[in-house]
């Protein structure tokens, strides 16, 4: 490894994870340096791929752009590992490679004969990242959720909202839990990559998304909490703190930082509300207040800073894409390929790592073992 | 089984001044690396860490902040009143620092600000509200009842905690010394990316897109409604109400368009059961809802309690680093070491 290369140079990662808690921590790695290469199957593919409700055109399966956002920087292999010699080909991949990471439903790793066992008996060194709503064990293990699901069985959603009002989820357009897990696993991948330089063997890390939204609430099990009471929008770590609305509708949140006047509660910022936006804004901060409008997608994309923000870029053919949630100083990251086409690299990857001939390759596509269009049936 | 960071030195410091989720963001990647055997020692400003004196506290005598016994526990907590030089091999291998701090790039660094190095034009005072209205995340959270609501607790600064761990075994497995910055804004822009990838979209979510998943009341709280198109004969099913047969709600398109005419059907029946009742007939259909728990409940939860998850301490709970290795938690939580030492 020279100074110029990223940390996880020379790394292989088999990506099986899908939507967003196992693509997402694949794509961290694929950004620190790492081979990733993204295997769907050509009866089963990313369902991400099918999440956008996009018009029906021939290769719908490489337009989605929630798919496009979160696999850049990977490559594709499309093998259906169902047939025995697609599942003979992926452990010899296991045999040479350093991470696996999955967030299928628990069971399905067993039911395509690749449980930890097999997984470790290929790969010693195998560092498999099996991420899931609940954990690898437990009474719970099977039940069926998304990230929302988390929000409410993790104790977080019982805290959103206002006092007198229902529970609130961030809904499926944010998902919450999903999002950080892929934070939390690629950290923890990483840190067991270090810990085998010196163990020299592989390990399971058995990732459970609920408990990770509880961790992320700590200090509130901590303090014998049990009234879990919802606080809207204020907070009992700042001052004053509000998410109001100007004359023209336009809501703002606002915090009292130090050194802010005194205020004795909401009503005493009543009348900074009723005044146009730009007014009220400019109020706010010579009264000592944080404040931000609340912004919504294109406000964002029009916001003079979000050009310079590291957590969007651009792909290699100019359209946006998911960035980095951090930068290193030197050897900055960067998308170095778009996401990949279903499928794309598979003869590559074959021909390279398994120096799988021409006609090898032939008969595993005669054969529907492995492909580069989904042969299932999909609702568009 | 020796613990994944065992041996590794890694300091915190951060200036007095700085921003409470700048400080928490901090505390947060270095309790994670505690968790997993780091030796980690925390610099406190003169004058005391700020997050000893807020809430939520521990039940017992005395206000001792929850908040920072969560963060701090098993690591050690040094007073001094230079903070620079930290960065020295001879007593780091890694530090986790704030942005006053100077750095001699003799040891990875992980420097943690609220905008970043690369944002010259942004500065005045911000917070993790102002923040989550920057990032949309105030913005998609509202549109379920009308008014924005944030995220409990201290997300913005614990999702940029945990982009600066991972950032710091980054740097830890790199050959070379490297410096990786670390803003809030950027991590809960990273976090909130949908909200941009849906702007790409032609036809972009409605409001009923977002109340499409909602808590339902049910007799002893509420449940999640969560449920993708695929679930709907189970929905059906489930509540057993022929007028969900209607064409009317045939699609999720035309579900949206009547999400009103929807729930006044299925709220009567969510209400009239108990939530671990709804729970266990969804779940027999697949069904993705869940009940709504709150901190109380999940001291008794199964599932929580099969995985050894809560450490029970005699005044609350400790929640343990939610991965599992090879089968095993890593260390017991609970500890409190957060005591001065000399």
């Amino acid at each position: 490894m020279s100074e110029f290369d990223l940390p996880l140079q020379g790394i292989r990662v088999l990506d099986l994870g899908i939507v967003t808690a196992g693509a997402a921590t694949s794509a961290l790695l694929a950004d620190l340096g790492a081979d990733v290469i993204k295997i769907e199957a050509p009866n089963y593919i990313d369902p991400f791929r099918i999440w956008a409700d996009l018009a029906k055109k021939d290769d719908w399966w490489n337009s989605s752009p929630y798919f496009n956002f979160t696999n850049r920087n990977k490559r594709s292999l499309c093998l259906n590992m169902k047939k025995e010699a697609g599942r003979s080909i992926f452990l010899r991949l296991v045999a040479i490679s350093d991470v696996l990471v999955e967030n299928f439903r628990r069971g399905v790793m067993d039911r395509l004969g690749l449980g930890i066992d097999v997984l470790h008996n290929a790969n010693p060194r195998l560092i498999v990242a099996a991420i899931s709503s609940q954990g690898d064990t437990g009474p719970e293990r099977d039940v069926s959720s998304f990230g929302s699901t988390l929000e409410a069985t993790s104790g977080m959603a019982c805290l959103t909202g206002s006092a007198d009002g229902p529970p609130v989820l961030t809904g499926r357009d944010l998902n919450y839990p999903d999002q950080v897990v892929a934070l939390f696993a690629a950290g923890t991948i990483i840190a067991a990559l270090f810990s085998r330089k010196k163990s020299n063997s592989g390990v399971l890390l058995d990732i459970s998304q609920r408990e990770l939204a509880s961790f992320l609430l700590g200090e509130r099990f901590l303090s014998g909490d049990s009234a879990s009471t919802r606080e809207g929008n204020s907070d009992c770590c700042t001052g004053l703190q509000i998410v109001g609305r100007a004359a023209e509708g336009t809501w703002i949140a606002a915090t009292a930082v130090a050194n802010a006047e005194q205020m004795d509660g909401e009503r005493s910022l009543r009348h900074v509300f009723e005044s146009p936006t730009q007014e009220a804004l400019a109020q706010l901060e010579t009264k000592g207040f944080a404040q931000s409008i609340v912004l919504d997608g294109r406000a964002i994309r029009e916001a003079p800073w979000f050009s310079r923000s590291n957590a969007f870029a651009a792909a290699p053919e100019g359209q946006i894409t998911k960035g980095f949630p951090f930068q290193f100083r030197q050897t900055p990251m960067r998308i170095a390929r778009r996401a990949p086409k279903l499928g794309q690299d598979t003869a590559l990857i074959l021909s390279e790592l398994l120096n799988l001939n021409e006609s090898d390759l032939m008969s595993l596509s005669d054969a529907g073992v492995i492909g580069d269009k989904p042969s299932g049936t999909y609702s568009v | 089984m020796s613990a994944p960071l065992e041996g590794i030195r890694l300091i915190e410091a951060s200036d007095s001044d700085a921003p409470l989720h700048i400080r928490l963001a901090i505390s947060m990647a270095g309790k994670i690396a505690c968790e997993l055997g780091a030796d980690v020692t925390v610099i406190e400003p003169h004058g005391g860490d700020p997050i000893r004196k807020l809430p939520p506290f521990v039940q017992e005598a005395g206000r001792r902040s929850a908040l920072f016994e969560f963060l701090n526990a098993g690591k050690r907590i040094i007073r001094a009143s230079r903070l620079q030089g930290c960065d020295d091999p001879a007593v780091a291998d890694a530090v986790l620092v704030d942005e006053s701090i100077r750095l001699s790039n003799r040891v990875s660094a992980v420097v943690v600000s609220t905008f970043g190095p690369h944002q010259p034009t942004l500065k005045g005072p911000a917070s993790e509200l102002t923040i989550m209205a920057m990032t949309g995340v105030l913005h998609l959270i509202g549109k379920q009842a009308g008014e924005p609501f944030r995220l409990p607790g201290h997300q913005p600064a614990y999702a940029a905690g945990l982009t600066a761990f991972l950032a710091m075994t980054a740097g830890l497995l790199a050959s070379t010394v490297r410096i990786a910055d670390v803003c809030i804004l950027d991590a809960l822009l990273w976090v909130n990316w949908k909200i941009i990838a849906e702007s790409s979209l032609k036809a972009s979510a409605s409001d009923k897109a977002t109340r499409e998943w909602q808590a339902v009341r049910a007799s002893d709280g509420h449940v999640a409604l969560v449920y993708m198109d695929s679930d709907w004969p189970a929905i059906v099913d489930l509540v057993g109400d022929a007028r969900l047969r209607q064409p009317r709600f045939a699609t999720r398109q035309t579900r949206l368009e009547n999400l009103d005419a929807l729930m006044e059907i299925l709220r009567p029946w969510f209400a009239a059961r108990r939530k671990a009742d709804i729970y266990r007939e969804a779940q027999l259909r697949k069904i993705p809802l869940g009940p709504v728990w709150s901190m109380s409940d999940l001291l008794h939860d199964a599932q929580y309690l099969e995985r050894d998850f809560l450490a029970i301490l005699p005044f609350g709970a400790m929640p343990r680093l939610p991965v599992m290795w090879n089968g095993q938690r890593l260390r017991a939580a609970g500890k409190f070491s957060s005591e001065l030492e000399a």
